[in-house]
């Protein structure tokens, strides 16, 4: 254990100084060249926070190693590498000569990466895990086989590169789409439906662990799988601090904590910069979105679907709990400038359209949504990641917010059916939004 | 194997009608019979010999004692039973507590006690589909079958033919050697076989006594309030509505 | 004929337990795959084999318990076409039973006291509306499938309201043994036990019953007292079924008949029959279920396959009980 730190703490003191000559380079760049003086001494300070926080590293690694330190320190890590691949972007754009030192760092943070990894297979395991309904999990060692039950959790496995150990999933993970050919070929076997799965299929993939999420049944089936001494982990899946916790929850389940949070600070920066953009704009537009249109379900408060929409504009049943049912009549009283409706749910277009206006007569032309046929509907990848807490409604925030503000991303014409074949959101959002936003988009779209 | 039977002053009131007001009869072994319209009180008093009912005031004693559930077989006028419950359930479900798990389970004991009755063609038919003489048999069989010192008959003659009235008469003229036979008739011809006839009105008996005694043409016109006719046969007196009463009809 | 309906029955019980034991999505054991897996007990076949047992023993349990209850049910109301689905029993519990759990309440002991108080209160309220309609065998069944519709409701609104606060399968909603806890089978299994106990010890009294109250109280029945009992039983019975494997239907409709298909309506007999027949029907509709969902091991409910049987069942039933008149 004190090898595996020394050689970490080497490779820190190592990076540590490559940051900071990295850093003079900068400086000395900066003042020969007095026009980009002040977007290279900008990144010349981001690098001196850096190191610095990379010394705090080393400051820390010097005392004793526990779980929990190494828990910190990959989450250091995690961040110190989403950050310096963001600088790499600003470094090759301002001074291509100095991308040789940066690249040199990067390298070398990789290779942390992977002492971490390392040490956290003895460090972190076992590990007690808290997961979405409040239980304290022990994962005996890092998970070989993985199993999981809902579409978000297998795409966080995704997100925290953990996926090439998932060998169970239930019948509607679509994603990422090598699922189906791993189906094929056996290596993943489906376990059942969301809701329903088989305890049976679930043993026959032998898993290590089982990743589901606080819906009825996975907690459920805590107490039936502790029969076979396989641990259930749940994830929380309300809002979209939630995706960012369960992605934590997953980095530490399947010991690729550096990536867990590496991704979850990529998925803070991705949603501030977006409200950045949105508050931009001088009157944020109302939004409804529909669900579901016999009866009319809406997204109301409490859900990542309310975030995205506070995101990108208002939500207009804020107020309303979950998936409340609304009225026709609520749409005039609360006036929604864009319509949201989910493709494949049965609440496209053109059902939320007809049931208002068989609802509300010509009156439907007061909702200015309406008025302004201002109604997209989801679709297709787009809608999944739009429908699931997980990483990819990320980009399902892009989407929504190329199609409700396109002037920010100097689009013209949006197609009111959001799919990848009619926008692709990352051609439209690209160098206009941080390489954070950039990453979790090209990951959604498997690009 | 007879018993007495006592009621005193029997006061029956069920949803604030009162159905029996003051009854008091003995009833000393042989054949009782009780008689009266519609609403007299007579099943009401079969009920509360029985036990099925209490009284709101007097007391019941049958063979000595107030409760005597063990002594008693009560035979409904009329049953309706689970649809496919045979002769041999029906007759089982008198013997509900008379046998040994072992026999419970064989059901050998039912389809016996209809044998020696010479019932053995109905055993195994559906209890609901018999006929309404072969309905009372079954019953009586049944009953019989508990070995009760107290025998009750709710109606034993009606839905019955004349061949199967007059079958039903010789049972139960036949029976009363053995045990205390109480029942209750419409039909003033049979009232000749009973040793004691008790004839009720309004929740009263309004007379009391042997067949002979009790039997006349203005008590029962008066308790009835129809217009009689009576006849005397074979030392039994017949008393029957007088046909002539109805207008029109040709007599 | 008795002997040869009650051997079949066995016959049947241990053919569907076989069944159940070998056949499902992992795929089917052989019997000597099976001896194999049952000596290995820690292997992967193992594990498969001890959940395919605990699944089949609370089919068993589910089946044969329904079926007690039933029968029961069924002489004390002297009408064979209630059950304890069709009376509201069952979602009488199953509502009792989403509520605790919306309460955060995981202690086994809590979930069975709520249960049997919502199965039993509704037993009782089923009763009071049915003698307000004028007690009929029809107005029971009015009463019961209205009073059972309007706690499915309330269950349903109840656990799109509460969401994840309410752990258990949808598949619950309607019956299912696929999640079906060790512990929480062998605690159900006793209570039910002691349900079908005290029916038993009451099966004299409810022999008697098939002459009505009437008759049964002349011949020393203590009436009241036999209903409040036979009240108590089933709702023990059905209510800790429900807290294992929710409210399944129709099995104390099906399984009573069946038995009297077989081997007539004898009382004591089938005592005997019906607990077995409705052990089958149960270990049937599951055993289906698992081969409908195929390998893609999708869990179905079981009422979804019992109702197949049931709801025919009972209009057959009732157009038979006019008939002979039986209604």
């Amino acid at each position: 254990m004190l090898i595996a730190f020394g050689a970490l703490y080497q490779s820190l003191r190592q990076l540590s100084g490559e940051v900071e000559s990295l850093r003079e380079e900068l400086q000395r760049e900066a003042a020969k060249d007095v026009e980009r003086s002040r977007e290279l001494n900008a990144i010349a300070s981001s690098l001196e926070q850096l190191s610095k926080r990379i010394e705090g590293v080393e400051e820390s690694l010097k005392r004793a190693a526990s779980a929990a330190e190494l828990r910190a320190l990959a989450e250091e890590v995690g961040r110190a590498r989403a950050e310096l691949s963001i600088m790499r972007a600003s470094i090759a754009a301002v001074n291509r000569s100095l991308l040789e030192q940066t690249d040199k760092a990067v390298k070398r943070l990789d290779e942390l990466k992977k002492e971490i990894d390392s040490l956290a297979e003895r460090l972190l395991f076992p590990a007690k895990v808290v997961d979405g309904a409040g239980d304290t999990i022990t994962i005996m060692k890092r998970p070989a086989r993985i199993v999981t039950l809902a579409p978000s959790a297998t795409e966080t496995v995704f997100f925290v590169g953990a996926f090439d150990r998932v060998v169970g999933t239930d019948q509607f993970s679509n994603f990422p789409s090598i699922i189906r050919q791993k189906v094929e070929r056996k290596e993943i076997i489906i376990v059942g439906g969301f809701v329903n799965p088989s305890v049976e299929k679930i043993l026959e993939a032998k898993p290590d662990v089982v990743i589901g999420v606080t819906n009825r049944a996975h907690i459920a089936l805590k107490d039936i799988l502790a029969q076979y001494r396989i641990p259930v982990v749940v994830l929380p899946q309300s809002n979209l601090s939630d995706v960012l916790r369960g992605t934590i929850i997953v980095g530490e389940v399947t010991g690729n904590l550096v990536e867990a949070y590496e991704m979850a600070t990529k998925m803070k920066v991705a949603a501030s910069f977006a409200l950045a953009l949105s508050n931009q704009v001088k009157e944020r537009p109302k939004i409804a979105s529909v669900v579901w249109t016999q009866p009319i379900y809406a997204v109301g408060g409490g859900s990542w679907q309310h975030d995205v929409l506070s995101i990108v504009g208002t939500n207009v049943y804020a107020d309303l709990r979950g998936w409340p049912v609304v009225s026709p009549e609520s749409f005039l009283a609360r006036k929604p400038d864009v319509i949201v409706a989910t493709g494949s749910h049965g609440a496209g277009r053109e059902a939320v359209i007809n049931v208002l206006r068989s609802a509300l007569g010509d009156s439907v032309g007061e909702i200015p949504a309406i008025a302004r046929d201002r109604v997209f509907e989801t679709q297709g990848s787009y809608n999944d990641a739009y429908v699931r807490p997980s990483p990819r409604t990320f980009m399902s925030l892009y989407v929504l917010m190329v199609a409700v503000h396109p002037y920010l991303f100097n689009v013209t014409a949006v197609s009111l059916v959001l799919s990848p074949e009619n926008l692709d959101v990352q051609r439209a959002v690209e160098k206009k939004v941080p390489e954070e936003a950039m990453v979790l988009i090209r990951m959604s779209l498997e690009r | 194997m007879s018993c007495k039977v006592v009621l005193s002053e029997l006061w029956v009131e069920r949803e604030g009608k009162e159905i029996l007001r003051g009854v008091s009869a003995e009833m000393e072994g042989g054949l009782t019979m009780i008689m009266g319209p519609n609403g007299a009180g007579k099943t009401s008093l079969l009920k509360v010999i029985g036990g099925i009912w209490s009284p709101t005031r007097g007391e019941v004693e049958v063979c000595g004692r107030r409760r005597a559930s063990d002594l008693i077989s009560f035979v409904p006028a009329y049953l309706k039973v689970d649809p496919y419950a045979t002769a041999v359930d029906v007759v089982e479900a008198f013997l509900f507590n008379r046998r040994s798990l072992v026999e419970s389970v064989r059901g050998k004991r039912g389809k016996e006690v209809l044998d020696s009755m010479g019932l053995s063609s109905l055993a195994h038919r559906r209890f609901n589909t018999l006929s309404g003489g072969e309905h009372k048999l079954v019953m009586i069989a049944g009953a019989l079958a508990r070995e009760p010192r107290v025998l009750l008959l709710d109606e034993p003659f009606s839905h019955l033919d004349l061949a199967n009235q007059q079958r039903m008469a010789k049972i139960i003229t036949q029976l009363r050697e053995r045990m205390t036979v109480i029942v209750t008739i419409h039909e003033p011809l049979y009232a000749n076989l009973a040793d004691k006839l008790l004839v009720m009105a309004s929740g009263r008996v309004v007379a009391a006594g042997r067949p002979r005694e009790v039997l006349r043409k203005e008590l029962l016109e008066k308790v009835y309030g129809v217009k009689m006719t009576e006849l005397e046969h074979n030392g039994a007196r017949v008393i029957f509505p007088d046909l002539a009463d109805l207008e029109g009809h040709p007599v | 004929m008795y002997l040869a309906a009650l051997l079949l029955s066995v016959l049947l019980l241990f053919l569907f337990s076989y069944a159940s034991i070998a056949l499902g999505p992992f795929g089917s054991f052989s019997p000597a795959e099976l001896l194999k897996a049952l000596q290995e007990g820690d292997s992967l076949e193992g594990a498969v084999l001890h959940y395919r047992l605990w699944r089949t023993a609370a089919a068993i349990a589910v089946g044969a318990g329904l079926a007690m209850a039933g029968l029961a049910l069924q002489r004390l109301l002297n009408n064979p076409l209630v059950d304890p689905y069709i009376l509201g029993i069952s979602s009488g519990s199953a509502l009792a039973y989403v509520i605790t759990l919306a309460l955060g309440i995981n202690i086994p002991v809590l979930w069975y006291l709520s249960t049997f108080l919502g199965g039993i209160s509704t037993l009782a309220l089923v009763l009071l509306l049915a003698a307000a309609l004028g007690l009929s065998n029809l107005s029971l069944l009015v009463a019961g499938v209205s009073l059972s519709y309007m706690f499915s409701g309330v269950t349903i609104v109840l656990i799109q309201l509460l969401g994840d606060k309410i752990p258990m399968a949808v598949a619950w909603l309607f019956g299912t043994v696929a999640y079906a806890r060790p512990d929480v089978t062998a605690s159900v299994a006793f209570l039910s036990l002691l349900g079908i106990l005290i029916i038993l010890a009451l099966s004299p009294q409810l022999e008697s019953l098939l002459l009505g109250e009437e008759v049964s109280a002349a011949h020393g029945v203590k009436v009241e007292a036999v209903r409040v009992m036979v009240a108590v039983a089933t709702s023990l019975i059905v209510s800790s079924l429900v807290a294992l494997a929710g409210p399944v239907g129709f099995i104390g409709l099906v399984a009573p008949w069946l038995a009297r298909f077989v081997g007539g309506a004898g009382f004591y007999r089938l005592l005997l029959l019906a607990p077995i027949m409705g052990a089958v029907t149960a270990l049937g509709a599951d055993v289906t279920i698992r081969l409908l969902g195929g390998q893609s091991g999708a869990e179905l409910p079981l009422t979804a396959i019992t109702s197949l049987m049931g709801a025919p069942l009972l209009f057959y039933l009732t157009t038979k009980a006019r008939e002979v008149g039986g209604l």
